[in-house]
């Protein structure tokens, strides 16, 4: 009773402190983040790319060292998760971490395509419309939760869920009939695996061939699920709940920049929320995990990261002209207020990469010792001038002046990897897919293509052709399933209404060198109602994976265009105009036919010499014809007497 | 005699369309090739097998496992061999014909001239529809030469080989075993005239052993498919899935655009009526014409071939190169007696020109809809219609004037 009590009491002092913390941003409460050594990170990261557009990087990270559950089985979640108690992190991404049973989870809201060719390397790569991937647990030792079916129910659950969290149509990733959900086997890592290869394999380019095997044996990723919705759009809606699950909201530090109107109209806009949870075995203090023995794990740190990339163009009075007068950042999103730190944040830094230290101007009072940071996530570049923000509101303002900065930004490298994918062929009938990858670098990569064709479009495996360098590698003139090159192919055709087909290739690509795929396809014809609302348009159908291995454990990936296809389209207002007519053919032009011969007898319909019809239009036809030639008959007799009595 | 010459000169004109790349033109017709019956889909099939995979898996292959056995040879050779196969297959039809109609005894009475065998072997290998099939590559052509031959063994009276035939085609498409039926009447028959004496009892024994044969048979090529492939999944995935029609693409027949309009929850009764529908037209026609078991089979051969699930022009092909085998049978004659044959010709023809321009229209060009060509196959069905119920009406008309005039 007197812990319950103790309990408690800690827990209105928290909530007291918390509300008057957030009420009076002056006070200092440097101690608030270390309670239950939980702390939440801002970070802003500012890239000039051009004179014209910025690239705008939010990272809020969240971390809650949370008590293991005694068993881990959604059944029992819903009552073990009332014992936690939830600080700085958002309660329904702890509550969903732990109904699900997850180990990881990366869901993105994306708009617009990200243009390597101009923007370099992205810091994380997302595909058009909404991705969502998540790790299951495999550490339970309930093998009935771990099943494949038993992960897809869950899958179903998670994204029911975060459609109702974030208002978006996740859940048609889980829907069978509609979306191209997978299991992509080498294409993701999850950051357990990282862990593992990072401390296995430290030489790790010096056999191909070995690394090749190795690799292509150890792609098993069956607690993985994925799907990509390619034609969700990504809103305000979707915006508004992933701003809530910020401990300041849209109130205080760099969540107030985030403004609707403004984060919306922009080339690229990108939002994710990745959650990982790490097991924590022994005791206070030692951390160390173990993933071999399964061991039950005394306590989770969840690790929620919520980011979001933007780019867009600089606001100045002249559109053709850089404006030498220099802005605000604030003004920049469509703000005034000058920037202060969120007081719940342990950090709260603004990082500007490529910025000419004469375009930039720091208030006096946030400048903190440049050296001193270094931004929470690995960035491709690296020129960096960052500091920290001031906790009490100022006047002051971080301005930047639009025409100091470079033609083009100094860091960036044009990427060593170029992949493309288009469609081939015309009309509603059948068509291919071809794709390419070009590797720039000097360096050879570990490429892994990776595709979901929805079921609607029948995939041909026989046709698949892959060229290097303009000579063909698969099939192979030598024996048509294995091939010359190191090649891993990996087909999983897919169910009518029900599953995906799945290409999977892994290959060596040696340095200045491309690969081409092409396949054929044909397209399914729908029931009607298979049609989305605006069948013209045609369906939209996911990018393909394409994740390369370099050495030195550099791993990027690229998602390829997205594709539109027009599938053949029934008349969808002739319903019952084809219940009826068939109808007419089948039921009374053949049935009825052939049955009333059956029952027919002859004797009406032979006269005399032929077979004549017995129908009432047929007898009243013959009344007329007989009557008819009676008449002629008459009139040649009549004539005759005529000429008789001339005679 | 005649019949050799027809032959090489129809298997060269086969080898010439072969040869300028014909095959890729009328394998690309939906009216020739049906998902069930796509040598495209054969092909997937052996690649999947190849790779270690299930052949069915994907649901692009659904044909019987015996197919798959039967062109796995003949994946890893030039495809001059493929080619062979089929053409081959049209002549062995193409000279089971012949002897059908040599094996009826000459009517002097009627304009037969000794040359008709001759022409029915003729009429076959160059019909349109024939070398469409053929060049399609078509595993339809496979039900077509196990008909044939089985109507071929029942005249020669062997039935154990007839029911043999009888039983590849059922097991290639389940509609044709209801020709079972005219079968056993055939079969019979030639007992009767063979023995010229009467046993009503052993007939009735004979038709039993000759339907558990036929069972047994189909059962024994579904227990061999199924050693295999070590399994009988290939059971739904080959027959269910043609009987559910989760395939819609269109064909000649009248499945495909019901089916694509028809309500939800009224798919699956009309699934059944529809599948059913074939095999009802067997009581009365079996009431009707079991003294002529040979017009039974063509009526049921012609039934199967407009309202079978995926029907295509080689269905037709089989019922049209029977049709002459019934001219020239003893009590035959039928085409004297024809009411429609030239609205049957001109709309068969009219059919032909229209269908694959309003395919264009509505998968090409984008200038037609679906109902053009939705028309254009109720057209076809109401002259394939047309033409069984005068083939019938002609048989009830020659038994009339027989027993009459």
């Amino acid at each position: 009773a007197l812990m319950t009590v103790a309990y408690h009491l800690v827990l209105l002092c928290l909530l007291l402190w918390t509300s008057y913390t957030l009420c009076i941003p002056s006070t200092t409460p440097t101690t608030l983040y270390t309670v239950d050594g939980d702390f939440f990170d801002e970070e802003l990261i500012v890239r000039a790319l051009n004179k014209n557009k910025l690239l705008s990087h939010f990272h809020f990270t969240n971390e809650w060292d949370a008590p293991a559950t005694p068993t881990s089985s959604s059944s029992s979640s819903s009552s073990s998760h009332q014992q936690h108690h939830y600080a700085l992190f958002p309660k329904p991404i702890g509550h969903i971490m732990q109904q699900f049973d997850l180990e990881e989870m990366h869901l993105t809201f994306t708009q617009g395509r990200w243009r390597h060719e101009s923007w370099g390397e992205p810091i994380l790569p997302a595909p058009v419309g909404v991705e969502l991937y998540a790790w299951f647990s495999s550490n339970d030792k309930n093998n009935n939760s771990t099943s494949a079916s038993a992960v897809d129910k869950k899958w179903v659950g998670l994204t029911h869920a975060l459609s109702g969290l974030f208002c978006g149509s996740v859940q048609i990733l889980s829907n069978a009939q509609k979306s191209s959900s997978s299991r992509p086997a080498c294409s993701f890592t999850s950051r357990q695996q990282k862990d593992q290869s990072s401390s296995s394999s430290s030489s790790f380019f010096t056999h191909h061939h070995h690394l090749y095997d190795d690799f292509t044996s150890k792609c098993n990723n069956t607690m993985l699920r994925h799907g990509i919705l390619p034609r969700e759009g990504a809103c305000t809606e979707n915006m508004t709940p992933w701003t809530k699950l910020l401990p300041c909201r849209g109130e205080a530090g760099l969540g107030a920049l985030l403004n609707p109107l403004v984060m919306y109209d922009v080339y690229y806009h990108s939002m994710g929320t990745h959650v990982t949870r790490e097991c924590i075995v022994a005791a206070a203090g030692d951390s160390s995990r173990d993933h071999a023995h399964h061991a039950r794990c005394h306590r989770y740190k969840y690790r929620l990261e919520q980011t979001l990339t933007l780019v867009m163009d600089i606001k100045s009075s002249s559109t053709t002209t850089p404006s030498t007068t220099p802005l605000h950042l604030v003004s920049h999103y469509g703000r005034t207020k000058p920037l202060i730190k969120c007081p719940l944040a342990r950090h709260s830094h603004v990082t500007f990469l490529d910025f000419p230290s004469s375009s930039l101007s720091i208030p006096s009072s946030s400048s903190s010792a440049i050296n001193d940071i270094t931004p929470s996530i690995a960035l491709p570049y690296t020129t960096l001038t960052a500091f920290e923000l001031p906790l009490a509101s100022s006047s002051e303002h971080i301005t930047f002046t639009p025409a100091h900065l470079p033609e083009r930004s100094p860091s960036q490298q044009p990427p060593s990897l170029l992949v493309h994918r288009h469609l081939t062929g015309y009309g509603e009938e059948r068509g291919g897919i071809s794709a390419r990858i070009i590797n720039r670098g000097n360096e050879t990569a570990l490429i892994t293509y990776y595709e979901a064709v929805p079921w609607y479009l029948r995939l041909y495996y026989h046709t698949l052709k892959i060229y290097l360098n303009g000579s063909l590698i698969h099939p192979s003139a030598s024996s048509p399933s294995s091939s010359s090159h190191p090649l891993h192919l990996h087909f999983i055709p897919g169910e009518l209404h029900q599953s995906p087909s799945i290409i999977d290739i892994t290959l060596l690509l040696p340095p200045r060198s491309g690969i081409s795929l092409e396949i054929e396809f044909e397209k399914a014809f729908l029931h009607y109602s298979e049609h989305p609302p605006d069948p013209n348009r045609g369906f939209d159908i996911g990018p393909a994976i394409v994740t390369a291995r370099f050495g030195q454990g550099h791993v990027t990936r690229i998602y390829t265009e997205g594709l539109v296809v027009s599938l053949p389209r029934p008349d969808f207002s002739m319903l019952y105009n084809v219940i009826f007519l068939t109808w007419g053919v089948m039921g009374f032009m053949s049935f009825r036919f052939i049955f009333s011969l059956a029952l027919r007898r002859w004797k009406h319909t032979f006269k005399g010499d032929s077979f004549v019809s017995d129908r009432p239009i047929a007898l009243a036809f013959r009344k007329v014809q007989a009557m008819l030639a009676n008449r002629r008959r008459r009139r040649q007799r009549e004539g005759t007497q005529d000429e008789r009595k001339e005679d | 005699g005649r019949v050799w010459q027809y032959v090489v000169v129809a298997v060269l004109v086969r080898a010439f369309l072969f040869s300028q790349g014909f095959y890729e033109v009328f394998s690309a017709r939906n009216e020739v090739v049906t998902p069930a019956s796509s040598y495209k889909r054969v092909t997937e099939g052996l690649f999947l097998l190849d790779a270690g995979l299930d052949p069915y898996a994907g649901s692009i292959y659904m044909q019987p496992p015996l197919v798959l056995a039967l062109l796995y040879p003949f994946r890893s050779l030039h495809v001059t061999f493929t080619y062979a196969l089929y053409v081959a297959c049209d002549v062995i039809i193409a000279l089971a014909l012949y002897s059908i109609a040599k094996s009826y005894k000459v009517d002097k009475d009627r304009e037969i001239t000794t040359h008709f065998p001759d022409i029915v072997a003729l009429l076959f290998l160059f019909n349109p529809f024939t070398i469409l099939n053929c060049i399609g590559l078509s595993t339809t052509t496979f039900n077509n030469v196990s008909v044939v031959l089985c109507l071929y063994f029942a005249h020669r009276g062997q039935s154990t080989l007839s029911l043999l035939f009888l039983a590849m085609s059922a097991y290639l498409t389940v509609y044709s075993s209801m020709l079972v039926i005219p079968l056993i009447l055939l079969l019979k028959d030639k007992k009767y005239h063979q023995s010229m004496s009467r046993h009503p009892h052993r007939s009735i024994s004979s038709t039993m052993y000759a339907v558990l044969l036929f069972v047994g048979l189909v059962g024994g090529l579904l227990y061999l498919s199924s050693t295999l492939l070590d399994s009988w999944h290939f059971l739904y995935e080959s027959y269910g899935v043609t009987f559910m029609l989760h395939d819609l693409t269109p064909t000649v027949g009248v499945f495909w655009y019901y089916f694509m309009e028809i309500f939800e929850h009224f798919r699956t009764f009309y699934l059944f009526v529809f599948q059913y529908h074939p095999f009802i037209y067997a009581i009365p026609l079996t009431m009707r014409l079991n003294h002529r078991p040979v017009f039974l089979f063509w009526a049921l051969t012609a039934i199967i071939s407009v309202f079978k699930a995926y029907p295509s022009v080689g269905d037709a092909s089989l019922s049209l190169g029977l049709l002459p085998v019934l001219h020239s049978h003893p009590h035959g004659g039928v085409f004297a007696l024809f009411g429609y044959g030239a609205l049957v010709s001109i709309v068969t023809l009219f059919c032909c020109v229209l269908a694959p321009i309003f395919w264009h229209m509505w998968i090409y060009a984008g200038t037609g809809n679906a109902n053009f060509y939705y028309a254009i196959t109720l057209v076809y069905t109401l002259a394939s219609v047309l033409l069984i119920v005068d083939v019938v009406s002609a048989a009830l008309k020659i038994d009339y004037l027989a027993k009459h005039a």
